[in-house]
């Protein structure tokens, strides 16, 4: 859909095509289209296909959701329970604290790890000293490479009463040492700050390759204008950087409940189900007992159409406001 | 980490246990089956007289978790190249690791391309087997056991209780099990779990291997004075309690559902679980309890960066991990670190030490045969050879002469040659030697327990097995009592919130989060969250294993 309408704002003034003409056209101008692009279209075969046969297609097994589903049966033989499973989830009692959970992460995920890589980037930028540069911009990457397996022993070693992070908290705090991933309310920082370290140099370099593309000249006469440093940040670098941020947040929203299960799982325990159980926790403990897959695709559907609302209000936010948006 | 995976492995190997061959009556000439079955089966011109090895070759496709770093395939197994010798049957393995088992038993319900054979179906098709039956994907084995099977129906009708464990709730017989054996006679397997000590610290405190409760208080703030240094005395389990139930069973309860004189009853809403909860929430605010047992987890068997290397006194475990094993893994090289296993705590001197875990049932993992098979026959004549002595040992010990020798006296040993292997250091333990011979731990048929007699001979592992002799399983419920997809249904819709609510709570409690005022509160939403019926339904299942009968 997004594709469509930007090829057709690129080409819609060139001759052949019927401009105004409403649905009735669309036939004539996609043949028109066709005919001009052939190698294009040819190009763009693998790719269509690709989302066709591993995006579209698997939607059909949605219906798993409204269904006691049987791995024998299929999803055309399987009972069908209309919404059961989606009343189960909404009215176990767990079903608040799951959602205020995830949304809580989910948050303050983006609140510290979205601008994160943007800052880091931005002070890369003011590096002069090529080595130093890269020296940091490689060490900063490495975290993002690890097995969140080893990543998960790393957080646990740390975190535990005499590890080096549980001191570093006792010694703030002035209290003893003890097994913080054991205590419900620190989490959450845990959870979300551990991503941040281990996320922010990979994603600086999106940002890295937007601030090279900036203009050089445009610096130049700032500075003849007397612009300092900041200045130069606050009205070049940041609104060269815009478009770039923009895409990416919105790309962002879309995920924001998403909170992944992987590393959770590894982390959490059941003392502190109360802070660290989120959606996906909760659907895989749940599924531990019996595996349900139709009660699981029941709430990765809520999830997904969640997660959708939030991508169309941000886009619709973002190309109101800005010139910048996804479609 | 790699001292880690060995570990895991080795108790895997240990634990995930063995199934062989047939009784040693039954197996005097078992190469030819034994055919009783031949008067049973008067309609089939070709079962009245079966013989191994089969004049043509025939083939059979065969599903199975089954991990081995050694070898690729269990062909490659002395073992199995001998009894396809002996058949003249080869088999197709379909294997897959444990880690991904259940993904990819599903994917292949879900292709509708089945093997001939799968090992270990019921614990990933939850809808249970009989619902596996009625969907299409297995074959119901009632009508062809005796005609087919004569190993396997004589083991049944010789054993009262056996012969309920392998049929479902409707008398059926939807899948075959491993039956456990002492090299042959039908024969649970001896408590392999539990709790263990460092018995050397306990006796630089000169009190003797604990048995009650208050023993166990005395003998944990012993070790703890005298080694400081000692960070988690008393290991456990993320949710507190541990896989075998060993000091809840103290208190009469146990963390989960248990029986009690065929009641059913569910731990934690129990007058002893609300004890238990006491006296664990003491002990860890005198620091007796490991600070991080939400996060270590040592349920089944204690980590040796702890127990091995001086940062924990006791915890749980199993039989095989000795002070020797951690000494080997390079966790301790002092002389007098020793492990020793405790009897399960009691809560009075004299009472019957209980265990939570099944360890000592009769059967063990399941085979179905599906649909897909089209020589059921032969698909159970051959499994059926696998209920012989002849093939229990093939599976557990391998082959005599090259693995193993009979003492005669029916005991057993591992070959010098073997064991020479052993300590030139191509093979890090005996077991692992026997497994690149034998299928051993994931094997069918009659599982032979005693093999590792063999294994550990000389060795003090076996010492165990005395100590946790006495250990009884009156709580325990019948591993193999089933509920119908609709109750299943129910069950798990109502269970999955209260198991999260009794471990979230229980660990609170314990840790202190939580005042223990709350306790009848919680104890009130466990009823309201639906443990009565999750009870009702499971008593249901028990009444039912219990009315079994042919």
């Amino acid at each position: 859909m997004a594709k469509k309408e930007i090829k057709g704002s690129v080409t819609a003034r060139k001759a052949g095509y019927i401009e105004k003409g409403g649905i009735k056209a669309l036939p004539h101008n996609i043949a028109t289209d066709f005919k001009r692009n052939k190698t294009i279209y040819f190009l763009c075969i693998p790719i269509v296909l690709w989302y066709v046969i591993f995006c579209y297609l698997p939607m059909g097994g949605l219906v798993m959701a409204f269904q006691r589903y049987n791995v024998a049966k299929g999803i055309t033989g399987s009972q069908f329970v209309g919404f059961d499973n989606f009343i189960r989830f909404f009215t176990g009692p767990y079903f608040g604290r799951v959602m205020r959970n995830t949304t809580a992460i989910g948050l303050l995920d983006l609140v510290l790890g979205f601008p994160a890589p943007i800052i880091f980037a931005l002070l890369l930028n003011e590096v002069r000293n090529k080595s130093f540069k890269k020296v940091v911009q490689t060490t900063s990457y490495m975290p993002y490479f690890i097995s969140m397996v080893v990543i998960a022993g790393l957080i646990k070693d740390f975190t535990q009463s005499g590890g080096v992070i549980s001191n570093i908290v006792a010694s703030i705090t002035n209290s003893s040492a003890v097994n913080l991933l054991g205590e419900a309310k620190y989490f959450w920082w845990i959870y979300v700050l551990s991503g941040v370290w281990q996320g922010f140099g990979y994603g600086s370099i999106i940002y890295m390759a937007a601030l090279s593309s900036i203009d050089e000249q445009l610096y130049e006469a700032a500075v003849m204008d007397g612009a300092n440093r900041w200045k130069q940040t606050l009205h070049i670098t940041l609104p060269g950087l815009a478009p770039t941020i923009t895409i990416l947040l919105i790309m962002r929203m879309g995920s924001l409940f998403a909170v992944g299960s992987d590393k959770i799982l590894l982390l959490y325990s059941p003392g502190i189900y109360g802070t660290a159980d989120v959606i996906n926790t909760y659907v895989y403990r749940a599924g531990l007992v019996d595996m349900d897959y139709g009660f699981s695709a029941a709430v990765g559907l809520f999830n997904s159409v969640i997660g959708t609302v939030f991508l169309l209000v941000t886009n619709g936010i973002c190309r109101k406001y800005s010139d910048t948006s996804l479609f | 980490m790699k001292k880690r995976i060995v570990a895991i492995l080795l108790c895997i190997a240990l634990v995930s246990s063995v199934f062989i061959g047939c009784s040693k009556q039954s197996g005097k000439d078992s190469s030819t089956g034994k055919d009783n079955a031949g008067e049973v089966a008067g309609g089939n011109t070709t079962s009245e007289e079966w013989s191994w090895p089969l004049e043509e070759k025939k083939e059979l496709s065969f599903w199975i978790v089954w991990e081995n770093q050694y070898l690729d395939n269990p062909n490659e197994l002395k073992g199995v190249q001998q009894i396809e010798e002996n058949t003249n049957v080869h088999i197709n393995w379909n294997i897959v690791s444990s880690s991904e088992a259940a993904e990819k038993f599903s994917l292949m319900i879900a292709s509708g391309d089945y093997p001939d054979i799968i090992r270990g179906a019921d614990e990933f098709y939850t809808s249970g087997l009989t619902k596996m039956v009625d969907d299409g994907v297995s074959i119901d084995l009632t009508d062809y056991i005796d005609k087919y099977m004569p190993n396997y129906s004589s083991l049944r009708k010789n054993n009262e209780k056996l012969m309920k464990d392998t049929m479902s709730d409707d008398g059926k017989i939807v899948s075959l099990y491993s039956i456990a054996s002492k090299t042959g006679e039908v024969k649970g397997e001896r408590v392999w779990g539990g709790p263990s000590i460092r018995k050397d610290w306990l006796d630089e405190t000169g009190l003797d291997i604990p048995v009650t409760i208050d023993d166990w208080y005395e003998a944990l703030t012993g070790i703890k004075a005298k080694h400081p240094e000692c960070e988690a005395p008393l290991m456990l389990g993320s949710a507190a309690t541990n896989y075998y139930g060993a000091f809840t069973s103290a208190f009469g309860v146990l963390p989960e559902f248990y029986q009690d004189n065929g009641v059913v009853k569910y731990g934690p809403a129990e007058e002893g679980y609300k004890q238990w909860v006491e006296t664990f929430r003491q002990w860890y605010g005198e620091g007796l309890i490991d600070p991080n047992f939400v996060s270590n987890d040592a349920s089944f068997m204690t980590s040796g960066e702890f127990i091995g290397a001086g940062k924990a006194a006791a915890g749980p475990n199993v039989w095989g991990m000795t002070a020797d094993v951690y000494r080997q893994m390079g966790y301790n090289n002092d002389e007098n670190y020793w492990l020793s296993a405790a009897p399960y705590p009691v809560l009075n001197e004299g009472d019957d030490p209980q265990a939570g875990a099944p360890m000592s049932e009769l059967v063990k993992e399941t085979l179905v045969v599906t649909t897909a098979c089209e020589d059921v026959e032969l698909a159970l004549r051959y499994l059926d050879y696998y209920y012989t002595t002849e093939s229990m040992m093939l599976s557990s010990l391998g082959i005599e002469g090259e693995t193993y020798v009979d003492n005669g006296d029916g005991t057993y040993s591992i070959t010098d040659a073997l064991l020479e292997k052993v300590a030139d250091g191509t093979y890090p333990t005996v077991s692992e030697a026997v497994y690149t011979h034998s299928i051993g731990a994931a094997s069918f048929g009659l599982y032979n327990w005693e093999m590792y007699d063999a294994i550990y001979e000389g060795d003090k592992a076996t010492d165990a097995y005395d100590v946790w002799e006495n250990t009884k399983y009156d709580l325990v419920l019948p591993p193999t009592i089933t509920m119908t997809d609709e109750e299943a249904r129910e069950y798990a819709s109502l269970y999955s919130n209260i198991l999260t609510l009794v471990q979230e709570n229980t660990v609170n409690f314990i840790m202190g989060g939580t005042s223990m005022d709350e306790y009848d509160s919680f104890v009130e939403r466990l009823h309201t969250y639906g443990i009565d019926r999750c009870i009702e339904l499971k008593q249901a299942a028990l009444d039912r294993y219990n009315a079994r009968s042919n």
